[in-house]
């Protein structure tokens, strides 16, 4: 299978656009019919055109290294949150396959300028943004705006090009290759993990900005695709999950998860957070001055604040998301709405994931705690727990790799490699992505998912909503019986559902509706059918094929690069030390023994945890198990 | 005994109260609160909101700041109850 060649289907533009930026050239191409039929497109496209066009070994920051983004034939209809921009490049923090995903109104622009997807490569000579207006695509100087926040970006590239462009670009944190540095658009939605930034800055890439001069998608069969549509939309009002995240955005389980064993504390020592209060959703809602929402989607989860006391007075921000809250906050033991949502102004502005950030200031304040570093490595800073001042200061510091911000700037485990005397104990990473605000202690189909996500500690990859939700069914989060499956069943569906570009809150308010995740899969294949014509997507099993088959690709070009079972890991304070406040109380996680229950649902090698030629024919991935074989990297 | 309930979110809304303590006969289950004393408590019209919440999972109970493992929870004196609805999130 290859990824370009002639194809016309309805619902795509037919068109990926390759940007070289060494050379300067945009060449337009076909995505071959193969592409469009096996990975159906966003997740799907970025999981083949990378396993196809990278070779492995390649250094990430290198001009050889390739970044694809994509999303859906449903973008730009009238479809419900199907607009997401999809971020698919080998990590320089992971060092192996990454996904990370966006909202705004980037995507729905490109689609309308007339293509279904990106592929950067190369290294610009100087600072370069590429204006995209319809066909034409220009390659301009972009010194004068290297240096800046994304504010400054979008003002200055939009009086350049056009004033209602949408840009997805970078900050400072990118172009200083902070390992952690993300792509932020123009709304400051964020393709936020993995350090895509950093990748674009080692490119000279600061920005691309579109502007289409159509609203127009061709569909298929657009009578039944309204039906659809309209189905979707009753959907999302009836709802039990619309409401909480229309009025408070994810903000809205932040005190419930902390009840539920999550939102872990202090590094993940889960000690009691004093004043965890303040996270209710009576306290954050006198904050919210406005509602916003990405394109064609009423969720509208994001929520603007407003500080009206105290030194940060005066700020007008996009809310910190659950995970922020968290990552400036319990985890640092900060209980300062504030001072997180002026730390989440910042990660904004510089391009910065306020998830590693956060935890990476987490970790150093265990070490200023434990005494493995000192005032003389801190720059003078005290790093005591729950001082919102110091999260702030280091939030820059890391952005701008200033003085122990340099070194919290290559995430928590290089940081501990180069700190060395123990603190290797305290990074709090999966495969060097540093764990978000779930325990795995507390939800072990969950945090099997942490330990064997191809992008490594992720809570986006397989967020289990049997687990945490008890949707569609109530599963027992402690044990670990048919947890390998579970694991499997939920990254599969994510999958399932990112190969049509769907988003994963679209996905909980969906599935917490039907309560069926098979109904949802219909509603989507539907659409999809609608909208493009293609027989294949008829069939809502079909959703879940491709699933499991982007997710073995992904763990093959893993594979590719050396990563093994070893690689499948959890700290050891989350394996050994177990949870020391309720319900989760006395908790450990339970690694061999949930892996080989994993290795065996997916029909991988136990030994290696790579897929075996049996499962890969049995999804349609011959070609890859013949790659893998031939560079010995394929069970026996 | 007696028992504090707290209505978070849009449960206050619905029942225009943000709290309130409940006196309770010794050794009730959450079951048997919600049953036969919210509707007391609150009148039958809108005590059957609040139930029929929790019943079809909208409203999530937690008993002192903890997820119950379902409603046959027994309730001691000053124990919180805290009806939350259902919330995802990223």
């Amino acid at each position: 299978m290859s990824s370009t060649g002639s194809s016309k289907f309805y619902g795509y533009k037919g068109k990926i656009l390759r940007l070289d930026l060494t050379n300067k050239k945009a060449v337009k191409m076909e995505p071959s019919p193969e592409l469009v039929r096996n990975f159906i497109s966003a997740r799907g496209f970025g999981a083949k055109i990378l396993w196809d066009e990278m070779k492995p070994g390649t250094d990430p920051l290198s001009p050889e290294s390739k970044v694809v983004i994509s999303w859906s034939p449903l973008t730009g209809t009238t479809a419900q949150s199907f607009h997401r921009v999809f971020v698919v490049f080998k990590s320089p923090l992971t060092g192996g396959y990454f996904r990370s995903v966006g909202g705004g109104f980037f995507a729905a622009e490109m689609k309308f300028a007339g293509y279904d997807g990106i592929i950067i490569e190369g290294r610009a000579e100087k600072p370069t943004y590429v204006w995209i207006h319809d066909d034409e695509v220009e390659f301009r100087d972009a010194t004068h705006v290297w240096g800046m926040t994304i504010d400054g970006t979008t003002e200055f590239l939009r009086d350049e090009t056009d004033k209602e462009a949408r840009l997805l670009g970078i900050g400072p944190a990118g172009e200083r290759l902070v390992r952690f540095a993300c792509l932020v658009t123009d709304d400051y939605r964020t393709p936020g993990r993995g350090g895509g930034g950093a990748v674009w800055g080692a490119k000279n890439l600061k920005a691309i900005i579109v502007k289409a001069s159509s609203r127009e998608v061709e569909l298929f069969n657009p009578d039944a695709f309204d039906k659809l549509v309209e189905e979707q939309t009753n959907v999302y009002m009836k709802s039990p999950l619309f409401e909480s995240f229309n009025k408070f955005g994810t903000g809205g389980v932040t005190y419930n998860f902390y009840t539920l064993g999550h939102n872990p504390t202090y590094n993940f020592k889960q000690i009691e957070l004093e004043n965890i209060e303040v996270f209710k959703t009576e306290v954050q809602e006198k904050y919210i001055v406005k509602h916003t929402g990405c394109y064609g989607c009423k969720i509208s989860c994001g929520k603007k604040w407003k500080l009206t006391k105290g030194p940060y007075a005066g700020y007008v921000w996009d809310f910190p998301e659950y995970e922020t809250q968290w990552s400036f906050g319990s985890t640092c033991g900060v209980t300062n709405l504030e001072a997180i949502l002026v730390a989440n102004n910042i990660c904004d502005r510089y391009g910065v994931d306020t998830i590693s950030a956060g935890a990476a200031i987490a970790f150093a304040m265990e070490l200023y705690e434990k005494g493995i570093i000192t005032e003389k490595e801190t720059d003078g800073l005290k790093l005591r727990w729950g001082d919102g001042d110091v999260v702030i200061e280091l939030v820059r510091k890391i952005a701008l790799r200033e003085g122990i911000g340099n070194i919290l700037a290559e995430g928590t485990k290089r940081a501990a490699e180069i700190i060395g005397r123990g603190a290797e104990k305290y990074a709090m990473h999966a495969k060097a992505l540093e764990l978000p605000a779930y325990d795995p202690r507390a939800a072990k189909a969950h945090g099997l998912s942490y330990a064997t996500s191809n992008i490594g500690g992720s809570h986006m990859i397989g967020w289990n909503h049997y687990e945490i939700l008890g949707v569609p069914k109530k599963v027992d989060p402690f044990t670990t019986e048919g947890k390998g499956e579970l694991a499997k069943r939920v990254q599969d569906f994510i999958a399932g559902y990112e190969s049509a570009g769907f988003c994963a809150f679209g996905g909980l308010v969906t599935v917490g509706y039907y309560n069926d995740e098979d109904k949802m899969f219909e509603l989507i294949s539907g659409l999809l059918y609608a909208a493009t014509g293609i027989e294949e997507f008829k069939n809502p099993k079909y959703l879940w094929l491709v699933g499991e088959r982007i997710y073995n690709l992904e763990r093959a070009f893993n594979a590719r690069e050396g990563f093994t079972r070893k690689d499948d890991w959890v700290p050891e304070r989350i394996q050994k030390v177990p949870v020391p406040r309720p319900p989760a109380k006395g908790q450990i996680f339970e690694l061999d023994k949930l892996l080989d229950d994993y290795y065996k649902a997916r029909g991988w090698d136990i030994k290696t945890g790579i897929p075996t030629r049996r499962k890969l024919e049995e999804i349609g991935l011959k070609q890859v198990a013949d790659e893998l074989e031939k560079l010995g990297k394929l069970p026996s | 005994m007696k028992i504090y309930i707290e209505f978070l979110s849009w449960a206050s809304l619905k029942t225009g109260r943000s709290w309130m303590w409940l006196e309770v006969p010794g050794g009730i289950k959450v079951r048997d609160l919600l049953l036969k004393e919210l509707p007391n408590a609150l009148g039958q019209d809108v005590a059957k909101v609040i139930i029929d919440s929790i019943l079809n999972g909208t409203l999530v109970v937690l008993v002192n700041g903890y997820a119950i493992p379902s409603l046959d929870y027994d309730l001691n004196d000053g124990d919180k109850i805290y009806l939350q609805p259902l919330a995802a999130g990223g």
